[in-house]
């Protein structure tokens, strides 16, 4: 370091002082501690930008294609690496050499596990093992096994096999190859080769797995797509259906002298019919769900919507479904906000109705609408409050996910679960933020804030607006960021 | 009325439902169908789905508002979905009933605009 400082342009070997020095084009005043560090912090320095240029690539092949190419010319003279597929074949995915020319076609061919077949040979040890041009594994590079385009007519003199491994499972194999001219391969060699295979067949790892959540998230949208479109039709007919059959019913009942409505077969198709709306409810909160999922990135579109009214005209409509009261209040005469109307209706609704679902009859459910302030903005409150079953203390912070239903509801009242995780994303989608507080038989208290200026809006601005400032709230208080979808 | 919609099962119930409140209803299985009676035919009312084969609802509306003997007609869009509930609203209906729905629903949808539009 002290060098360093006196003669400008030479630098000390990081982290190995007083062994050597170099300038910008030879390296100087070295023995061979002071060599041997430099080709370990060169080494170093290529495996954490090779890691890390690796895990930008998403797909098994771009991954092992980059893999080959940033081995030349580092590491060999020629690069190939091949993968076996789930059918047992191997592949090649990848291959450089300093030589273009030289490549043969990537080809694939069964993996043949016999001892002669140089690439089984290659698999077989847990690390990096070394061998000549002349030996059986000089064969590997020629996929095709032949004898023609083995190491030796390609320029090399000697290669190293490293076996590409996942735990246990066997992603494929590795050729590095260098020149005739080039020395043979030392255990140092052997280690940094060792070290690459692994960040080669994590990457590769990596990419596989990412491949298959992939594949399996679009399965499931396509299924759940299909289940929804499938089943929506059925539950129109089934509700349409028993309406009719019940007013046939009733219309050939008249005479009878009892009341028709409360007959046994009217009711019946009465309860058939709300059964197939519940169901339609049930589909169009899988709907929501799977359109809400990250990944999806529904269009919203933003247009004047009164917190106060909406929640207002939601309020009254559940009051006459349960047949309850329930308390309404707004400090002011109308909020406007830039949101989605159907979207608003929809968080209005499930928290409604789900105070209504979770607390006993005689117990009171109360909506109330204001108005809050902060350096970012105003915000238009809704706060929605029980005092029905409640939440477990350990069972709050999951309120908000998908699938969640609490112990102690779960087995008296039916539900999918699916309503608050609803909740959460689409005030997430408006820049809000949500709140829930509660205690086990005392009941729960909802907050949900939205943004009346724009600006804090996702799409205004990728700021997070902060966490509500209630000394209300008891349990979990969730900031939502930004509404890129939230996973 | 005019009554379009591609699933058989659900069209007929609507129509048994009309035809016993003493609406006078043609049923037609798409869009194409459902244009082809307005160029003889002009019902009081258009009750449509919106994902029908062919031309759907949209565009049916969209043909429908271009000609001018026909625009004034009132229209009912059933939409299946929440997403394709912003695209019903932008056909510019008298109203939008979502699947599944109760007779009670569809009837007071229909009457209400009728009464509109008179």
């Amino acid at each position: 370091m002290r060098r360093s400082a006196r003669r400008p342009g030479l630098r000390a070997v990081t982290g190995w002082p007083r062994v050597g020095v170099r300038d910008r084009s030879r390296r100087v005043g070295f023995g061979p501690a002071a060599r041997r560090a430099l080709v370990r912090s060169d080494a170093q320095r290529f495996l954490i930008g090779a890691s890390r240029e690796l895990a930008s690539h998403l797909d098994p092949d771009g991954t092992a294609q980059r893999a080959a190419r940033l081995a030349v010319p580092y590491l060999a003279c020629l690069c190939t690496i091949d993968l076996i597929e789930d059918d047992g074949t191997i592949r090649r995915a990848g291959a450089a050499h300093a030589d273009p020319v030289l490549l043969q076609e990537p080809g694939s061919r069964p993996l043949d596990p016999r001892d002669d077949d140089p690439i089984a040979a290659l698999l077989r040890p847990r690390g990096a093992t070394p061998f000549a041009a002349a030996d059986e594994a000089g064969r590997a590079v020629a996929l095709d096994g032949s004898r023609s385009a083995t190491l030796g007519w390609l320029g090399c003199a000697w290669g190293i096999g490293v076996p590409l491994f996942d735990g246990e499972r066997r992603l494929g194999v590795m050729i590095l190859a260098r020149a005739r001219a080039a020395r043979a391969p030392r255990p140092a060699d052997l280690a940094v080769a060792d070290a690459f295979g692994q960040s080669v067949a994590l990457a590769l790892t990596n990419a596989r797995l990412r491949q298959i959540a992939d594949q399996a998230i679009r399965t499931r949208d396509e299924l759940l797509a299909m289940a929804i479109h499938e089943l929506r039709g059925p539950a129109a007919r089934i509700a349409l259906r028993a309406d009719l059959l019940r007013a046939d019913l009733l219309s050939r009942s008249d005479d009878h002298g009892e009341d028709p409505a409360s007959s046994r077969p009217a009711e019946g198709l009465a309860r058939i019919a709300a059964a197939a709306m519940k169901m339609g409810r049930t589909i169009d909160e899988l709907e929501e769900a799977v359109t809400l999922q990250p990944g999806q990135r529904p269009e919203l579109t933003w247009q004047p919507v009164d917190l106060v009214a909406a929640a207002r005209r939601a309020a009254a409509s559940h009051a006459v479904d349960a047949d309850r009261p329930i308390d309404f209040h707004a400090d002011q005469d109308e909020l406007i906000g830039s949101w989605n109307p159907g979207r608003i209706d929809r968080v209005l609704d499930n928290l409604i109705g789900n105070a209504v679902k979770y607390s006993p009859d005689q117990c009171g459910v109360s909506v109330a609408v204001g108005l809050e302030s902060d350096d970012r903005g105003r915000w238009a409150t809704l706060t929605v409050r029980d005092r029905g079953f409640g939440i477990a203390e350990d069972e709050l912070p999951h309120v908000f996910d998908w699938s969640r239903r609490g112990r102690n509801v779960s087995d008296r009242v039916p539900g999918s679960g699916l309503g608050l995780a609803i909740v959460r994303q689409i005030v997430a989608q408006h820049g809000g933020t949500i709140a829930a507080s509660s205690r086990i038989d005392e009941g729960s208290t909802f907050v949900v804030r939205l943004p009346l200026d724009g600006a804090q809006r996702p799409d205004g601005s990728a700021t997070d607006p902060p966490a509500p400032a209630s000394d209300r709230s008891v349990g979990l208080v969730e900031g939502l960021g930004p509404a890129s979808p939230v996973g | 009325m005019l009554v379009i919609e591609d699933d058989d099962d659900l069209r007929e119930a609507v129509v048994e439902l009309l035809v016993g409140r003493g609406f006078e209803v043609r049923p037609v299985g798409d869009g194409k169908q459902g244009l082809d009676q307005l160029r003889s035919w002009r019902p009081d009312l258009i009750v449509t789905d919106l994902l029908l084969p062919g031309l759907d609802g949209s565009s049916l509306r969209a043909a429908q508002l271009e000609a001018p003997e026909l625009a004034a007609i009132p229209l009912i869009v059933v939409s299946g979905s929440a997403e394709q509930h912003e695209a019903a609203e932008r056909m510019r209906p008298a109203a939008v009933v979502r699947k599944p729905f109760r007779a009670e629903t569809l009837l007071s949808a229909v009457t209400s605009c009728l009464r509109g539009q008179r």
